[in-house]
């Protein structure tokens, strides 16, 4: 009787252990966590950036890892690309023309962006749903007044550009290394947005200055960029040739010049000792 | 060239000297080579393993090296400045310590630049000073200014042995060779009067310019510190200063090299008390000079407020940091040549020496107290951990090469009195048929009278 | 006859082993240079070109082609870099020194950018200084400097070659700020050192016996890509940018440089020192964090050494 018991005690314990194996993995195993975007730059080039964390104390980019991009079809999704994250953990997907056929009725294409996990991390996957819109910039002129022109639109699946209302554009100035915001507005119903242009900006050497329209983080449309440039802005002057000065590769003309004059004052002496010296010897025969 | 029986005397003494060494001169060469070779050792470390093993740090990039290259080039006043000067005023004395002067010049500028070969980098891009040179920068003008230098005073130099070479090629020396060397250097130089004519002219030309060129040479020594945005440095009287304390120095270092020769060589007929006398009294003077100027640079650091200026001045007056040594180069080293020398009765040729001794050991701290305080108080002062980025210390290797130019020194002074009298005989046998000031003056209106009473007896005889 | 067979026979013998030996001198000399490191996988990276359009391209050709040295006497045309550094901000999380070192493969204990702890008087807080190369535009160091290793160019910025650099060390009691650093010894050669050809943008590697200071860059500015520096300070504090185009941004902010300058009263680090240099700062008023913040991952010990040496400038 108490040997049955015992086996049965010990056949529990052989049995509980995979299955604490698996809770403890279950729970050892780190949290991940995918954010994704949609981009569309001024090129025209469209492209979803995806960015893979792992939660160690907080959460930090992981690098060198495969993520999966897929497209929403209707029976399933569609593996469209799979990247690898860089050291800042992000990897980016450049959409094809293919691609952009899984599109709805509406237009718009549903994307999973999805991280397969490790023994050590959980998986994690991202949708985010896009519909495509364009925006175009433009400049025009009344009287003195200057203004900068924005329209915003999409296409339906037939083909035509249906102009979208009531969507919040950013507009900045191009610079070197970032955008300066300028202004945030909202389009009108006609998808139209007026802007007086800024004045008192400098440009480039010609007075060109790119001006950068930007529909950021909208829930419908993404990401989009545009940017238009006009030869309205201040030129810029460009410095002159090399000078002449103490920080300069060239000195001063006067340091030359009292260079010279002080060092074969002193040089053209040593020649004339020199000379000298050999008068000395061709004159060992005078009295 | 003929010589009178006793200015002869006088060569075969000097040139006994010049082909025999005693035992204690063989035990001086084997000290100082010992000195030298451990000098080739730490070159050899310092090229292999980097500046690092020096104490030189981001803070104080300029060290010891430094401290030695400006000292070296401030003693080398002794011939440009002394034997310059007293040639020009026609100085009768100055017969026997010249040679010892100039000779002193020729080795320090060969010696002091090469601290700064020690204290650069790259040495292996050297010749991009020729290729890339800049003249707004003072390191170029102090290459131009020094090379020019040292061309200088080897020529001044060797103007004034030309007499003593051309007596030396007719000595009957042993070996070949000196007789050859003496022979091409005297250009066969043989006193008759057109020659005297060139020489002198010569010799005048070269003393002239040598005078000026010095002091520009360590004016601009002066101006690499002087240029920079550095508490300490940044002093506009500090051209004349470092020109009045290399005088100071060079005669110091003069009077020690005439004793050090006089004993070794037994000179005791050549120079004498008064040649001591007469160079302590300049040495006090140069030394009264040298303390004014150290007086009003700290007097006016101290009495503005300026932090910066103020830090430098703390640092020294500290007792744990460099109080004693400051107290040491600019209170000892200037006060005691005064005292000792301004009193008749404390005046003597060893009591001359001792505080010329002093005064030169002086100025090698005073030249350490410039450079090493002032790179250690930056105008943005210093947050680092690290000691050896804070205080500057001098290591064994810069110890070593420091040894090594001092025993470089001496070598080359031993190696140039073998080959050339250290003391100027044609010189001082002048000097002894002529005599004293007003000897020279009565002598030469005598020949002007001689040379009208011979041309009036001419124009007798021709009518 | 035999006598001008002998003599062609040597001039052969001649013209083929003297070659020979050169050759193999000269490999020898080039192989002493070579570094022993193995190839790298050529991965892809996406990159964005400067018109803004996004590319994959392989990882071994990014930097591959930094300008020549003498290409680097020349700035980027039309450019005129200058930085603005907001005190009210720094918090001593000192990332913008390790960013400057991981990019120029620099040792820990040689800082191109220094952060100070710093107290304009006995009254006022503390605060936290992170002190760049200013370039300035009238720079003490370029004067002084006797083969012109050191210059300054149109943009603005002030570089080293260290091809050409004697290691004087005069540029470095030159310059005021102490922001210069020497090789004092030999520096470990890494896989990317050795196969990227030297350029004073990149100022890497350092080269032993030459004198090393920030650099602002240059290298990124051509590819539109801001200084290590401004990307990995985590609070923003330094903002990087071109006076000609008036725009500062230190990766998230942008704003006009004037403007920015104007009603924040940038400031030039001792200004009466007339340098002139290229790096604002701008007051620690409003300040988002307390001082002692900056102690929070230092040990007791640095603690004790920031508080007793601290920097009484202004």
């Amino acid at each position: 009787m108490n040997s049955g018991y015992k086996q049965f005690l010990l056949l529990a314990l052989i049995a509980f252990v995979p299955a604490f194996a698996i809770l403890a993995q279950d729970t050892l195993m780190s949290a991940s966590r995918i954010q994704a975007a949609y981009y569309k730059d001024q090129a025209g080039q469209e492209r979803i950036v995806a960015k893979l964390l792992i939660k160690k104390e907080r959460y930090e980019p992981l690098s060198n890892t495969e993520i999966q991009f897929f497209a929403v079809a209707d029976t399933s999704n569609v593996l469209l690309g799979k990247m690898m994250t860089d050291d800042k953990g992000e990897a980016v997907y450049i959409l094809e023309e293919d691609d952009k056929a899984y599109s709805d009725s509406t237009g718009q294409i549903a994307f999973v962006i999805s991280y397969e996990g490790s023994p050590t991390t959980k998986d994690a996957s991202k949708d985010i749903q896009v519909k495509a819109a364009d925006l175009k910039v433009s400049f025009f002129q009344e009287d003195t007044a200057k203004f900068i022109s924005i329209e915003a639109f999409e296409k339906e699946p037939s083909g035509a550009a249906m102009p979208i209302a009531d969507l919040e554009i950013g507009l900045f100035v191009k610079g070197t290394f970032s955008h300066l915001p300028l202004v945030k507005e909202v389009t009108g119903a006609d998808g139209k947005l007026i802007v007086p242009f800024p004045v008192e900006l400098p440009g480039d050497t010609l007075g060109n200055l790119t001006i950068v329209a930007k529909i950021e983080d909208n829930d419908v449309y993404g990401n989009v960029e545009a940017w238009g440039r006009i030869n309205w802005a201040d030129p810029v002057e460009l410095t002159s040739e090399a000078r002449r000065g103490l920080g300069d590769t060239d000195a001063p003309l006067w340091m030359v010049y009292t260079l010279i004059v002080l060092l074969s004052a002193v040089w053209l002496h040593y020649a004339y000792v020199i000379y000298l010296i050999i008068k000395i010897k061709l004159s060992k025969h005078l009295a | 060239m003929k010589l009178d029986p006793k200015s002869t005397r006088s060569l075969n003494f000097f040139t006994a000297q010049m082909t025999s060494i005693s035992r204690a001169g063989i035990i001086g060469l084997v000290v100082l080579g010992l000195i030298l070779a451990g000098g080739i050792y730490a070159l050899i470390v310092q090229v292999v393993d980097g500046h690092i093993v020096t104490g030189m740090r981001d803070n104080v990039v300029w060290g010891i090296y430094i401290a030695n290259f400006i000292f070296f080039i401030g003693i080398s006043y002794a011939g440009a400045l002394i034997s310059g000067i007293l040639h020009l005023l026609r100085v009768p004395w100055r017969a026997p310590i010249i040679r010892i002067a100039e000779m002193i010049t020729v080795i320090s500028t060969i010696i002091g630049p090469t601290y700064i070969l020690l204290c650069m980098g790259r040495l292996d891009r050297l010749h991009h000073l020729a290729l890339f040179g800049r003249i707004q920068s003072p390191i170029l003008w102090d290459v131009l200014a020094i090379s020019t230098y040292l061309m200088g005073s080897i020529i001044f130099l060797y103007l004034a042995s030309i007499r003593d070479l051309s007596a030396l090629r007719s000595y009957p020396f042993k070996s070949k060779w000196r007789t050859k060397l003496y022979k091409f250097l005297s250009v066969d130089f043989n006193g008759n009067t057109v020659q005297n004519q060139y020489l002198d002219r010569a010799l005048n030309i070269m003393s002239s310019i040598i005078i000026p060129l010095a002091i520009l040479v360590h004016s601009v020594l002066a101006w690499i510190f002087g240029m920079t945005l550095r508490p300490g440095w940044h002093s506009t009287i500090f051209a004349p200063y470092f020109v009045i304390a290399a005088v100071f120095s060079g005669t110091g270092v003069l009077i020690i090299a005439m004793w050090v020769f006089r004993k070794v060589y037994h000179l005791e007929s050549y120079i004498t008390k008064i040649h001591f006398n007469y160079l302590g009294i300049i040495l006090m003077i140069l030394g009264a000079l040298y303390a004014y100027f150290t007086f009003s640079e700290y007097l006016t650091s101290w009495y503005g407020s300026e932090t910066w200026e103020m830090e430098v001045l703390y640092k020294l007056f500290d007792y744990n940091e460099y109080w004693w040594w400051f107290f040491f180069a600019a209170i000892v080293g200037v006060l005691l040549p005064i005292i000792v020398i301004l009193f008749p009765r404390f005046r003597s040729i060893n009591s001359i020496t001792a505080v010329s001794v002093v005064a030169v050991m002086a100025l090698w701290v005073k030249r350490y107290l410039i450079i090493i305080p002032t790179l250690e108080t930056p105008l943005l002062p210093l947050q680092d951990m690290r000691p050896e980025y804070i205080h500057y210390t001098v290591t064994p290797i810069e110890w070593l090469l420091t040894f090594a130019g001092i025993a470089m020194f001496i070598l080359l002074f031993f190696l140039f009195s073998k080959f050339l009298p250290i003391v100027n005989v044609v010189k001082v046998a002048e000097g002894r048929s002529y005599g004293t000031l007003r000897e020279i003056v009565a002598n030469k209106l005598l020949k002007r009278q001689i040379r009208e009473l011979k041309l009036k007896e001419h124009q007798k005889f021709a009518h | 006859m035999e006598e001008r067979e002998n003599d062609q026979s040597r001039r052969a013998f001649f013209s083929k082993t003297v070659p020979a030996a050169i050759g193999v001198l000269g490999l020898g000399g080039l192989l002493a240079e070579a570094c022993n490191t193995p190839e790298e996988d050529e991965e892809k990276v996406a990159v964005l070109t400067p018109d803004g359009k996004l590319v994959h391209v392989s990882k071994s050709s990014i930097g591959s082609q930094p300008v020549s040295p003498k290409e680097a006497r020349e700035g980027i045309p039309g450019k005129k870099f200058v930085m603005v550094i907001d005190l009210a901000r720094c918090k001593n999380a000192r990332k913008c020194v390790s960013e400057c070192q991981k990019m120029h493969q620099l040792p820990a204990e040689d800082e191109w950018i220094k952060v100070f702890l710093m107290q304009d008087s006995e009254d006022t807080a503390p605060y936290w200084f992170p002190k760049p190369c200013f370039h300035c535009n009238q720079p003490p160091c370029v004067k002084v400097c006797p083969v012109g290793a050191t210059y300054k160019r149109t943009d603005g910025i002030v570089l080293v070659d260290t091809d050409r650099c004697i290691g004087c060390k005069f540029c470095m009691t030159a310059c005021p700020y102490s922001s210069r650093v020497f090789q004092w010894k030999e520096v470990p050669k890494t896989a990317e050192t050795c196969n990227t050809p030297y350029s004073p943008e990149t100022s890497t590697p350092s080269r032993v016996g030459t004198v090393g200071k920030c650099d602002f860059c240059p290298d990124m500015a051509r590819e539109g890509k801001l200084p290590g520096c401004v990307t990995g300070c985590p609070n923003g504090v330094i903002f990087f940018g071109d006076k000609n185009e008036d725009i500062v941004t230190n990766g998230s902010e942008s704003f006009r440089f004037s403007e920015l300058v104007h009603d924040r009263a940038g400031y030039h680090f001792m200004a009466e020192l007339g340098t002139e240099p290229n790096v604002y700062y701008l007051p620690p008023v409003n300040r988002l964090f307390d001082y002692e913040k900056g102690f929070n991952d230092l040990t007791e010990e640095q603690e004790e050494f920031y508080k007793s040496s601290i920097v009484k400038k202004h």
